[in-house]
């Protein structure tokens, strides 16, 4: 249909009324240029549009900015165009015969419409990139944080090694120390003077061994190689012991020390009686330290499995700045506290932890000091395991150590000359062996009735030296004396057919009772 | 110094990418303001400012701030119509939009010949986001090109550039 058909067919009342409504909602401006590009005519309201003031005759480009470089032969559609006044308009160009056509309307609610969407779209994009960016930086960072604590985590397996190879090695020169200390203080029953300064040597040997017994400790913890040794466990026995250890100490210091028990089982109760004894030890142990005055108190629950203990001190309290690193290993309270290495505390939280509970400060101040935990203690079956090891102090020693031969396989000489000395005071005939070779071989000659194999000896280890000789059919006893006190070096000195297993530094008393023992009952 | 000649109009566009900072430079160039908002431009602004071609003659710049493209659109096409020069856009930050740039300025050519224009890497004052490596501005430079690492938001280099291209249109 065409223009004037459309015209014609639309009566000129609606047409006017068209025509009304599109000059009021367009603001047209038409402006005809000849093909000199001089103004030849225009219609409409170019003020609206802020346009100076239009003269015929006037250059194109000298009025109208958009128009600059466009000649009479172009034909052009600006959808939309800012004008002076910042009105959007669309722009029409066409050329006619005699010049050009220009004709301008207002644009402002399609640039309105067409702004809200493309700020939109451009914002996503944007934020689209940024995220991207992020993600990257993100992704960088996690590979460098990563990075960092692996060498974090490898940094402190070096010095969890170092301190339990450090800590190993000081045992067996301390076995020495503190078992030679012991023989003296024997021969010298009556040389008071000599006998304190033994005392002394002895007090700092055994303080020397908790520390370094501390940092095997927390090397093992940190290792995560500690494993509970649940076992029946008469906790009436363990609280008197416990009572036994430190009431000298605390009446020597003029302290007041009281185990409270309630609800405490007839029957045994399944928990690892060494370390729980290790963190009440722990954590009485620095009550009655840091308490000058008044009083330290153990209290001890049992209810339906479950163990609840206390310990409280009238000590100074701990400063509110310390609280939150008191658990930290390494970490003293106050820097001028006079001994212990910081690891107690770390290490009995993290004990406590794999019982299943949690060590906590419940309370600090003036008044003193309070902490607690819960763990678990169910009532030990009837047939429950009973290791000979923890009720070594009970056995009694039946056979006689005269005519007995004990076959010693150690490489340092010091401790080799120590258990000589102790051996033959008690009536064994001694055989030595400074390798774990010589032991094969000495043992097969001799046929002693018990070994006593240090694990870790130069050609020949023990464990390789035990597995050759129960090939070989040696029947006797075997006792294993080593530095090493994880339990996993326990099992395979077992397993390789160690008949029992003995940490040094070794108590005296104990060698002694451990090899009777292991005799009589060949016997 | 004699008086200047009536002003001479040319018409120069600036293109690049969306978001570059083509208005906010525009802006810069003729109100010396600057806004950290981003407002999206869609169609032409064009705006004017004398600029003084040599010490007797000055020249009214007619500039076309044209909506962000990834290409020469066949609207834009008609925005561009009769320009003397342009200015090509990208942003530091984002290298991509030099990828852009160079496109625009490819195509630019094919459809209205060899014209003077001028390289701008805006957003020069990000530092910390910076990401054109030296030998990226190298490579464009190689190409022979008027370059300048520009900020809309501080002024940097923004007149010399301008004033750069307008002496190259007359």
């Amino acid at each position: 249909m065409s223009d004037a058909s459309t015209r014609q067919r639309i009566p000129d009342e609606a047409f006017r009324h068209m025509q009304r409504l599109f000059i009021e909602r367009t603001h047209p401006l038409y402006l005809r240029f000849d093909r000199d590009m001089k103004l030849e005519d225009w219609w409409g309201d170019s003020d609206y549009y802020g346009f100076e003031p239009l003269h015929v005759g006037d250059d194109a480009d000298s009025k109208v900015d958009f128009l600059v470089g466009v000649t009479a032969q172009d034909e052009l559609e600006l959808p939309i165009v800012q004008t002076p006044n910042g009105q959007p308009v669309s722009i029409h160009v066409r050329p006619e015969d005699t010049g050009l056509c220009v004709l301008i309307l207002d644009a402002a609610s399609e640039h309105e419409r067409q702004t809200e969407i493309q700020q939109k779209s451009n914002e996503v994009q944007l934020l689209s990139k940024k995220q991207q960016m992020l993600m990257e930086e993100l992704k960088a960072t996690q590979i460098e944080v990563d990075r960092k604590r692996r060498e974090a985590e490898a940094a402190n397996r070096l010095k969890s090694e170092f301190i339990s190879s450090m800590s190993h090695e000081f045992r067996t020169p301390l076995t020495s120390v503190l078992g030679y200390t012991e023989i003296l203080e024997n021969t010298l029953q009556n040389e008071r003077s000599q006998l304190e300064k033994l005392g002394a040597i002895s007090r700092g040997a055994k303080h020397l061994l908790s520390l370094i017994e501390n940092l095997l400790d927390h090397g093992r913890l940190e290792d995560g190689a500690i494993v509970m040794q649940v076992r029946p466990t008469d906790l009436n026995a363990l609280l008197a012991d416990l009572r036994a250890i430190f009431t000298p100490l605390a009446e020597k210091k003029g302290l007041e020390f009281s185990i409270q028990t309630s609800g405490l089982p007839a029957d045994r109760v399944l928990l690892d009686d060494m370390r729980y004894r290790q963190v009440l030890i722990n954590l009485v142990g620095n009550a009655v330290k840091f308490t000058e005055t008044g009083s330290v108190v153990a209290r001890v629950h049992w209810d339906n499995g479950q163990l609840r203990n206390e310990v409280a001190d009238t000590g100074p309290g701990i400063p509110e700045a310390a609280r939150e690193r008191v658990f930290l290993a390494f970490q003293r309270v106050n820097e001028d506290q006079e001994s212990g290495a910081g690891l107690g505390l770390a290490i009995s939280q993290r004990i406590v932890r794999i019982m299943g509970g949690q060590l906590v400060l419940e309370s600090s101040g003036d008044e003193g000091s309070e902490f607690g935990f819960t763990i678990d203690a169910p009532i030990a079956p009837d047939d429950g395991d009973h290791d000979p090891a923890s009720n070594r102090e009970g056995t009694v020693v039946t056979a006689s150590a005269l005519g007995h031969t004990v076959l010693l396989a150690e490489d340092d000489d010091d401790i080799a000359q120590l258990v000589e000395l102790v051996l033959e005071d008690a009536g064994y005939r001694l055989v030595r062996a400074r390798n774990g070779r010589e032991a094969v071989d000495k043992a097969l000659l001799e046929k002693p009735d018990l070994m006593l194999m240090d694990m870790n000896m130069p050609v020949v280890n023990g464990i390789e030296a035990v597995r050759e000789l129960r090939a070989s059919g040696f029947s006797s006893p075997v006792i294993a004396l080593t530095a090493s006190a994880s339990a996993a070096y326990r099992e395979s000195a077992i397993a390789a057919g160690c008949s029992d297993y003995l940490v040094k530094p070794v108590d005296l008393a104990t060698l002694l009772s451990t090899i009777a023992e292991a005799i009589a009952d060949t016997a | 110094m004699s008086n200047p000649t009536t002003e001479q109009k040319r018409k120069v566009c600036l293109v690049g990418d969306f978001a570059v900072g083509k208005t906010s430079l525009t802006r810069r160039f003729v109100n010396n303001v600057f806004s950290d908002k981003y407002l999206t431009t869609v169609g032409v602004k064009i705006d004017t400012k004398v600029v003084e071609v040599n010490e007797s003659q000055t020249a009214k710049l007619v500039v076309w701030d044209i909506a962000g493209e990834s290409t020469v659109t066949s609207i834009n096409e008609n925005y561009m119509k009769g320009l003397a020069g342009y200015l090509l856009v990208a942003d530091g930050t984002r290298p991509a939009t030099i990828e852009t740039a160079l496109h625009l300025q490819q195509r630019t050519e094919e459809i209205f010949g060899s014209l003077p224009f001028v390289f701008l890497l805006n957003k020069n004052d990000l530092e910390t986001q910076w990401a054109v490596t030296d030998a990226q501005e190298q490579l464009l430079r190689d190409k022979g090109w008027k370059i300048f690492l520009t900020s809309a938001k501080s002024g940097a280099h923004v007149e010399t550039a301008f004033s750069w291209l307008a002496r190259e249109v007359y």
